[in-house]
């Protein structure tokens, strides 16, 4: 049951955190290409 | 929906079409069009191949399996996230070493020659626009069912959209638009799950409301056809064109190695999320049709307001596949075909408005296929069991083993598909009555008649290898 619960909100956070992390790097990608 | 769904869903487009602007200045030459200049940096590649290889399939799909099977179907398909993964460990940051290639194609005639990669170029023009005439379909499907739009509307909607930001702005614009749709596809699915799992009460309500089969490993399936469905999608679908385009963007191996790698484990927390929808479906709305899942718990469940979000999301999901497969149909046509074998002095400037041209007239071809011709889209479709046991294999031990050969690869591509074909195809039903996935024997034969015909020419003191252009 607890083993379900991780599992089922980790995926959440960790779907969300990847969410995160790819808008951090693409704006910075994005401002490093359009100078 | 109220109002403000409906602005949520205007805003997604508004961005699609500024991005699709904006990219316009970035696309100078072929380079740009096709990989990008090379500059796609491991977190841009992870958002864009991740948004690229989830589509209507691992979404909607996944959900309406679930719902019908349980986490099993998930259990099998997770092959293609392995397959990801280790594409991204071994295969990617190898293609880095192609200097100039854009295809698979490129890859394939290093090492086989010209006639491996002719048969490679049609079959990967046919598979791509068949993949990008069901996203059409797939997108048409998504406004009817939650919008309550025809499905001609949806498609003509979403497609000229993805044809006028892939047409102006090549792969710049398809990358740069995949991010945001990535971003969206990773923040509201998960989201729409998490409320589903409120509605029902909790994680211990939704084990307790489902019989214990739905969330076992094999469910209701046999080890063989687990196994066999296993296979067909650890292969069917790996590295095909635009995800190979993708790895051929990167400025180094590094970068090609950790953004697949990331986009692979991503895939599994995808998968989950979407598969968790179909049973918590099964519990609220038990009477409903499978592939009703997700755009039914989106309806009901979700609070005003979010339901235009997760409507875009799910669009973002179908449309960064389209975009994708259409941006490689193009890119393929012109480079492995229409240069190569058709008229090899293209200039620069003319190449990138052909490639433009070309863009253009494979979408709005899909989108008539979609509008009035679907089984035109479903004969294409049948290429898609084709790819792994004719061109996969001898590109992938190509990459690995650095083997070249004049026969070999040509020879392996015609038996894998001649196999496959009779397999699937003959009077005979082998696939119904052995129950053994097409894509097996295909691969088998693929296997046994590259390593025969390299044997045969090295022990006839045959070309093992030929000049390249690597």
């Amino acid at each position: 049951m607890i083993f379900y619960d991780i599992v089922l909100y980790g995926s959440a956070a960790l779907s969300m955190a990847a969410a995160a992390l790819v808008t951090v790097l693409a704006v910075r990608f994005y401002r490093d290409n359009s100078a | 929906m109220s109002a403000i769904d409906y602005l949520g869903v205007a805003i997604y487009f508004a961005l699609l079409f500024y991005i699709g602007f904006r990219s316009v200045k970035q696309v100078s030459d072929s380079d740009d069009f096709a990989v990008a200049g090379n500059r796609i940096t491991w977190p841009i590649l992870f958002a864009t191949l991740a948004a690229s290889f989830l589509g209507g399939g691992a979404s909607m799909g996944r959900a309406g399996q679930s719902f019908a099977e349980g986490y099993a179907f998930m259990f099998a398909a997770s092959g293609f996230p392995i397959a990801v993964v280790l594409s991204g460990l071994f295969v990617a940051p190898r293609l880095k070493r192609y200097t100039g290639a854009y295809t698979v194609g490129d890859v394939i005639e290093h090492h086989y020659g010209a006639g491996a990669r002719l048969f490679t170029g049609i079959f990967s023009l046919i598979f791509c626009v068949g993949i990008l005439g069901a996203q059409a379909l797939a997108i048409g499907t998504v406004f009817n069912t939650i919008l309550g739009m025809s499905t001609t509307t949806g498609i003509v909607i979403g497609m000229v959209t993805v044809l006028f930001y892939s047409t102006f702005g090549g792969i710049w614009a398809v990358i740069q638009t995949d991010v945001v749709q990535f971003v969206m596809l990773a923040i509201f699915l998960p989201l729409t799950m998490l409320i589903g799992v409120h509605e029902v009460g909790g994680a211990s309500a939704l084990l307790d409301r489902l019989p214990d089969i739905q969330f076992s490993v094999f469910g209701s399936y046999s080890v063989g056809a687990f196994a066999s469905l296993f296979v067909a999608f650890l292969l069917g679908e790996t590295l095909v064109p635009p995800y190979t385009q993708r790895a051929l963007s990167a400025p180094d191996s590094r970068n090609a190695k950790i953004g697949y790698t990331v986009a692979g484990m991503f895939g599994f927390v995808f998968y989950f999320v979407s598969a968790t929808i179909g049973l918590l479906a099964k519990v609220l709305f038990p009477d409903i049709t499978p592939d009703q899942a997700l755009p039914e718990l989106v309806r009901m469940a979700m609070p005003v307001g979010l339901i235009g979000l997760v409507l875009a999301s799910l669009l973002a999901v179908v449309m960064s596949t389209a975009d994708s497969y259409l941006n490689s149909s193009a890119v393929v046509f012109v480079h492995d075909i229409y240069e190569r074998f058709i008229q090899p002095d293209l200039s620069e400037r003319k190449r990138l408005w052909l490639e433009r041209g070309v863009n253009l007239a494979i979408g709005v071809g899909a989108i008539v296929f979609a509008l009035y011709a679907s089984s035109i889209v479903e004969a294409l479709l049948l290429s898609y069991s084709l790819w792994a046991p004719t061109v996969l294999l001898p590109f992938v031990i190509a990459v690995m083993w650095r083997i070249s050969s004049r026969h070999a690869g040509l020879a392996a591509m015609v038996a894998g598909a001649l196999v496959t074909g009779f397999w699937k195809w003959s009077p005979w039903h082998l696939e119904h009555v052995t129950g053994l996935t097409a894509i097996i024997p295909g691969c088998l034969a693929n296997l046994v008649v590259l390593g025969s015909v390299l044997m045969i020419e090295r022990g006839s003191g045959g070309p093992a290898s030929f000049a390249g252009r690597e």
